[in-house]
């Protein structure tokens, strides 16, 4: 219980404490947290219903396109803003350690897997933010119809 | 409008429009958007012939008029970094005028504004940067207390070194190099001390969360989407670069920490 929300905490702390390192105003910052905090849980369910972590990694990404769209709608903004703070938190870069970690090892074996590996959720969160970009454009171009 | 008023009210369009994109491209926005806000701005004109064309390194645009000569301006842009408030309110300023709130010569101020606003202070970036890591290690469900020790000591680390590097304006491929060489060996290093080794890598992970490309990937993903390919494609070299950088500069740091006995 408390592993877990301490994971919740490190979610909302990253995406938000990310936000400020790329200069997002301070509200906004918080609702990046708390995009952050929402896909962790997406993140834990998805792990302890022991699904691969490419498709746990694509559902917390979907959920933080679907989020980062829906925020950006409601406070007016360009939906950068809140994408890139939450898509930081599942960029793989534990499989990138490991990418050299086992070529430093001496075992090529496992490093050709954790390459396989991290390019599988580099696309998978392409595919999530694909789809949800997707979706959202079909409506924006109904809804803006500036000069 | 009137006729002979024109002219300096078509330069200002134009020189509102390449402001506007350059604060955009400079400040992290993806293609499609620096496009769009030109195009939406050239096309307050009310001429046929306003087209931009942009890359992450440069703005070209072009507006034909009629009763005058065509305008052409290639604009080099050096400096990029992420400044998601500049993309915010440069947004903000275009929709404004293109819905007619504001006046081209307040939209020209305006942008003028946030080219020169100023960003957090240096401080609150470099305490975020300090506790990063504590909190990737806490995100990625480590619990030990030592551990967390440990990351703060990279935090530390990290801070500093941006700080160094920044001020002797060293190469970014290897001020992520570097960075990256140094929390890979101070990790393995201070988790041999506190014994904590078994979450060394978690650690090492944790700490080098704040370098890995997530911005370009991020960046290359939508600007592709939009069939942008070319930024598309150099954002994604960009981020295989980075990627190495990081990658190679953990290896470096766990090599020289193997050395000593």
């Amino acid at each position: 219980m408390w592993q877990f929300l301490l994971i919740l905490l490190g979610g909302f702390l990253t995406a938000a404490g990310g936000a400020v390192l790329f200069q997002v105003p301070v509200r906004q910052a918080l609702l990046c947290g708390g995009i952050g905090l929402l896909s962790s849980i997406v993140k834990l369910l998805a792990d302890s219903a022991s699904i691969s972590t490419i498709l746990s990694t694509f559902l917390a990404t979907l959920l933080v396109s679907v989020l980062a769209h829906l925020a950006a709608r409601h406070e007016k903004m360009p939906v950068t803003v809140f994408l890139i703070p939450c898509i930081f938190l599942f960029v793989p870069g534990a499989g990138m350690y490991h990418i050299v970690y086992s070529l430093i090892g001496g075992s090529s074996t496992d490093a050709m897997m954790y390459f396989f590996q991290t390019m599988e959720a580099a696309g998978a969160i392409a595919l999530a933010i694909f789809s949800v970009d997707t979706i959202f454009r079909k409506r924006v171009k109904v809804h803006t119809k500036c000069t | 409008m009137d006729k002979s008023e024109q002219p300096t009210d078509i330069k200002l369009l134009f020189s509102v429009a390449l402001l506007a994109g350059e604060i955009l491209l400079s400040s992290g926005a993806e293609i499609y958007r620096v496009e769009d806000t030109i195009g939406r701005i050239l096309r307050l004109s009310g001429f046929e012939g306003g087209e931009s064309f942009v890359t992450p390194t440069c703005i070209l645009l072009t507006l034909r008029n009629p009763s005058a000569e065509t305008l052409t301006t290639l604009r080099r842009i050096s400096v990029r970094e992420s400044n998601l408030a500049r993309v915010a309110q440069t947004n903000t300023v275009a929709r404004d005028l293109c819905g007619g709130k504001i006046s081209l010569e307040q939209a020209k101020e305006d942008l003028l504004l946030i080219q020169k606003s100023k960003d957090f202070p240096e401080w609150t970036t470099l305490l975020i940067l300090m506790f990063f890591p504590v909190c990737f290690y806490l995100f990625f469900g480590g619990v030990n207390l030592r551990a967390c020790l440990v990351c703060l000591l990279t935090g530390v680390w990290l801070a500093a070194a941006k700080k160094w590097m920044l001020k002797r304006s060293v190469v970014w491929f290897f001020r992520d190099l570097i960075s990256a060489a140094g929390v890979a060996f101070l990790a393995s290093l201070a988790a041999y001390f506190l014994s904590a080794e078994a979450s060394a890598n978690l650690i090492i992970i944790s700490s080098i969360m704040p370098l890995v490309p997530g911005v370009a990937i991020t960046t290359a993903i939508r600007d592709i989407l939009h069939g942008d390919y070319q930024s598309g494609t150099a954002r994604t070299a960009e981020a295989f670069i980075i990627a190495t950088a990081v990658a190679v500069g953990v290896g470096a740091g766990l090599f020289v920490f193997r050395l000593i006995p």
